[in-house]
């Protein structure tokens, strides 16, 4: 009898500890923001990716003009095989990633040599003007990259593509060759000099917080100068230089803007260019095949970092602390090092700008007379006879659509992940002992994994109809800000996480104590103790979606055009002084936002790539 | 009325078990430390307290109101216990002025402007650091920014106060000063307060009771004068003797006699006990405090030759190492102490002040009491 009338008790409470135990599990901001965060990265991230993944073993409608075998809906290796194994497979697959495996690794070791040299100059060595350094080699970082190989081609170009010669070939009257005017040669230089600030920033920050003690040791074990180097200072800065490798890596192997000017008119494709093409030419299912394929050769690497680096995290003596330095001097080359650097770095950063620039007053390009200076490429009207009657710019309602479109997109996404990134990287930071926390550390890293054009590819199918409660959001700006903030993510939350953790629990469970509830704490405590990682996420994501075009090159509509798409039309159309023009107004206004982050808001843009 | 209930408090992290079963009643208006060495679960239990932790097994009761079940898991936010935490790195949030950091909970309670001044100003003077209003953390000393703390724990009126090893960051000179203000703060507050320390001194000189705890439970709970005379094992005994308040230990017997009767036998004493029933001899440990030691320049009856091995003036006191039967002894003797190293003495024991523990377990052998010698027994 007492076994029956207890049992409605336990079964009431036992009900009573679910719901208490899901209550109060919700209660835990980690786990009800992390639950938030992971479905929207898995809404935005992982089933795009499987989605599409499915899509290239399943026959399509189009399929059928190809091959009679197709049967729509069905199950199928046919995209799979055609990519990999059929007679197209060489041009389509091979070659581009043949291509652009060689222009990444290249890129990634002329990067890491000029990058960690600098680096290591400005840190350790008595070097001066450092700071002007400093400016100079963050330029190329501010421009996309592709404005170098822009600049290049106005230097190098020879007549195989029609239009007017380069400057090159104007001055010595001799014909430039293929090899230096296209393909390999100068989509690596382009890309090598746009990426070493990779590692410059990397590699600069880890050594700068080196305790120098630790080569002053060294040195008293009686080891020279380049010992030192080798055996101290290079093992130290090993995950430094691993992870500035990977990022330059991935970055290059799935560039779109650089090998589209350079590579495509001598028929050199990259696996970006090809994937490109494959778009337009409708062979989407053929791209995503591209596409994957591209994630993988990415994850591999990363793969390899983590196996690398690993092993290396037990060093501690690269810590955040304020340590004691020594600059090493560099005595009589002190002089001639400046020189010669401050001189590089103006060829490379400040040249190809000042190139452009002149290129833009110019009515006919190469003709280097008085009377041939104009504005018309500026404010100048429609006149039929130039670029088929495309206005100046300043004109131009297209150009002021662009213009609204960038700083709208830029502004917009870059608020929008600066404050994800910090709410993510909360969920990551604080709850690092929980799966949950774990997982929204892991996943949000995913889209490093995933090459831009990848990603806009995936997208377009996603987005292109409604899905659930999302509406169609291609051809809106929304889409466009949605992929930046997601591309952006695995850095914003890295900044926000590292951020986080800086800043001790204590200071949140007091603010709980007092009556504080999450959103009280977030606004009240997090938000202005991270405002400086904020900010420089802000900056790092405003500068990414400024000059951003593989991203977006896809994924653009008339409406929607940007100044980098813009741009991008006016190249392909040879609109050199328009593009210019274009290319100027847009460079000023990432110079003078990164002008006044850095001088008012301290932002670094080291926290966001990763620097420790 | 029982402020706190606690009841089989029990909290795991991972696999291992932090707190194995607490029970512990609180009465209002108690100052409780809650002592032990780092590791032992006090800051777990504060934390689980305050809710900041969840209690895996057993019940919390705060003023009669349950707000912790393990068994139910039920467990209430934090906010709405009624109680401050001061954390052991203050916590103060950089960004805000003093007088920010101690208006914030009254702000997030939506109270008015004037009233949030005038409580703010009150909890300020209270600390007596009214004058610092304007200033931020990162320009205060170490002391004042724990005076910070305190005034932000306290401004909210809670019924109950935490605090977690608030002094431990402080220099030797501060920490002294602090104690005497938390225990006038206590006095005019009248809430309870429960206080985490590792510092037995100061767990001696706050508390009205003290909790001992070593690896998650509690060992002994009494009032500070009880536990420092009579620790109930050997092990807080030993506690207390590394805090700088050494104890002497001593290997001694109890023997059985054929009357019925228990003597303590030991290298410096022996003397009849009562309250204890043997049937065969039983080792245990003697434990006496140096001060309960007397030195004589001459033998007196009762006493022990020493020799002295060591003498440390300490200003008002001057600790004496002794060599007694083979066994290092401790005296403290009041003010100046003119013995000089290889001197012979001669040495009392008060029985009184003696505790005798169970050699194997450590466990104090309670009861067992010594009979007042008299003078018949002393010329037998």
């Amino acid at each position: 009898m007492s076994s029956k009338s207890l049992q409605p008790i336990s079964l009431k409470r036992n009900r009573s500890r679910l719901w208490n135990q899901v209550t109060g599990w919700l209660r835990n901001p980690v786990n009800l923001i992390g639950t938030i965060g992971l479905l929207f990265l898995a809404y935005t991230i992982i089933w795009p990716v499987i989605e599409i993944l499915i899509a290239t073993f399943v026959w399509k409608q189009q399929d059928m003009r190809i091959t009679a075998a197709a049967n729509p809906g069905h199950f199928t290796f046919y995209h799979w095989q055609r990519v990999l194994a059929s007679e197209i497979s060489p041009s389509l697959f091979y070659k581009p990633i043949l291509h652009a495996s060689a222009v990444a690794v290249t890129v990634s070791f002329i990067s890491m040599v000029l990058g960690c040299g600098l680096a290591w100059l400005v840190t350790r060595t008595d070097l001066p003007f450092k700071k002007g350094i400093t400016f100079l080699a963050v330029i190329p970082y501010l421009l996309p990259s592709w404005v170098i190989a822009q600049a290049w081609l106005t230097f190098f170009k020879n007549e195989k593509i029609g239009g007017t010669p380069g400057i090159l070939q104007s001055l010595t009257h001799m014909s430039t060759p293929d090899w230096l005017a296209y393909g390999f040669v100068p989509i690596v230089a382009s890309l090598s000099i746009h990426d070493s600030v990779y590692f410059f920033l990397l590699v600069g920050a880890a050594l700068s917080s080196m305790n120098s003690q630790l080569e002053e040791a060294a040195s008293m074990s009686g080891a020279g100068r380049a010992r030192i180097l080798r055996r101290i200072v290079f093992p130290l800065m090993l995950p430094a230089i691993l992870s500035g490798f990977i990022l330059t890596f991935t970055r290059a192997i799935s560039s779109y803007g650089v090998p589209a000017i350079l590579g495509t008119p001598v028929d050199f494709y990259m696996i970006s260019t090809m994937l490109y093409s494959s778009m337009r030419a409708r062979l989407t299912t053929e791209a995503h095949v591209l596409s994957l394929m591209l994630m993988l050769i990415s994850m591999l690497m990363i793969y390899m970092n983590h196996r690398i680096v690993g092993r290396q995290r037990s060093f501690v003596t690269v810590t955040g602390k304020d340590s004691h330095k020594t600059l090493m001097p560099l005595g009589r080359l002190r002089r001639p090092m400046a020189i010669v650097t401050v001189v590089l770095m103006t060829l490379v950063s400040v040249v190809p700008l000042l190139i452009l620039l002149v290129q833009t007053f110019m009515l006919r390009e190469g003709v280097y007379t008085v009377d041939n200076w104009t504005l018309h490429y500026w404010l100048g009207g429609s006149i039929s006879g130039i670029n088929s009657g495309e206005k100046g710019v300043l004109q131009n309602p297209i150009f002021l659509l662009a213009l609204r479109n960038s700083l709208w997109i830029a502004a917009i996404s870059s608020v929008i992940a600066a404050v994800v990134g910090l709410i993510l990287g909360y969920v990551a930071a604080r709850g690092k002992q929980t799966w949950i926390g774990r997982m929204v550390d892991q996943v949000s890293f995913f889209p490093y994994l995933i090459p831009g054009i990848s990603l806009s590819a995936i997208y377009i199918t996603m987005f292109a109809k409604p899905h659930f409660i999302v509406p169609a959001l291609y051809g809106t700006v929304w889409l466009i800000i949605l992929i930046t903030v997601v591309k952006e993510l695995p850095f914003t939350v890295k900044a926000g996480s590292a951020s986080v953790m800086q800043i001790g629990g204590e200071l949140e469970e007091s603010a709980q104590i007092s009556g504080a509830s999450w959103w009280a704490r977030f606004r009240r405590i997090l938000l202005p103790l991270n405002r400086k990682s904020l900010l420089s996420a802000f900056l790092l994501v405003f500068i990414g979606a400024m000059k951003e075009t593989e991203l977006i090159i896809m994924l653009v509509t008339p409406r929607t055009e940007t100044l980098t798409t813009l741009t991008f039309e006016y190249v392909e159309k040879g609109y050199t002084q328009l593009t210019n023009v274009v290319l100027m107004i847009m460079i000023a206004i990432v110079i003078l936002v990164y002008y006044l982050a850095t001088k008012y808001g301290k932002a670094d843009l080291t926290t966001g790539i990763g620097g420790q | 009325m029982n402020a706190i209930e606690l009841q089989g408090i029990q909290v795991n992290m991972g696999r291992k078990s932090i707190l194995k079963g607490i029970d512990l009643t609180i009465e209002q208006g108690d100052f409780m430390t809650f002592l032990g060495p780092s590791g032992c679960g006090k800051t777990t239990l504060l934390r689980t307290i305050a809710g900041l932790q969840k209690a895996d097994g057993g019940t919390i009761v705060l003023n009669g109101r349950e707000v912790a079940n393990g068994e139910t898991a039920y467990h209430m936010d934090p906010a709405k216990r009624g109680l401050s935490l001061v954390f052991q790195s203050y916590a103060l949030w950089p960004h805000m002025s003093v007088y920010e950091n101690v208006a914030f909970g009254l702000q997030v309670r939506r109270q008015s402007k004037a009233e949030i001044r005038e409580k703010v100003m009150a909890a300020l003077t209270k600390v007596r650091i009214a004058d610092l209003a304007e200033r931020y953390p990162g320009e205060l000393s170490g002391g004042q920014q724990q005076r910070v703390a305190i005034a932000r724990a306290i401004v909210t009126e809670p019924q109950v106060l935490l605090l977690d090893e608030p002094l431990s960051n402080l220099d030797a000179r501060l920490r002294v000063e602090m104690r005497a203000e938390l225990k006038r703060l206590h006095r005019e507050l009248g809430a309870t307060i429960i206080y985490v320390t590792h510092d037995q001194q100061e767990a001696l000189t706050l508390s009205t009771r003290i909790a001992v705890f070593f690896e998650g439970e509690i060992v002994q709970l009494d009032r500070p004068q009880t536990l420092y005379q009579r620790p109930a094992t050997l092990q807080v005994a030993d506690f207390f003797g590394n805090g700088g308040m050494d104890t002497n230990q001593l290997s001694a017997e109890l023997i059985a006699t054929d009357g019925g009767r228990s003597y303590l036998s030991s290298p410096v004493c022996s003397f009849p006990l009562e309250g204890i029933t043997l049937t065969e001899t039983m080792p245990v440990i003697l434990t006496i405090k140096p001060e309960h030691i007397q030195l004589h320049r001459s033998y007196v009856p009762q006493s022990v030759p020493s020799v002295v091995e060591a003498v440390f003036p300490a200003g008002a006191e001057t600790l004496v190492k002794l060599m007694t039967e083979g066994s290092e002894l401790s005296a403290r003797v009041l003010g100046d102490a003119e013995y000089s190293c290889g001197e012979t003495v001669y040495i009392t024991l008060n029985p009184e002040h003696m505790n005798l523990y169970n050699q194997g377990s450590g466990v104090r052998l309670s009861g067992v009491r010594p009979i007042t010698p008299t003078r018949e027994m002393i010329r037998a």
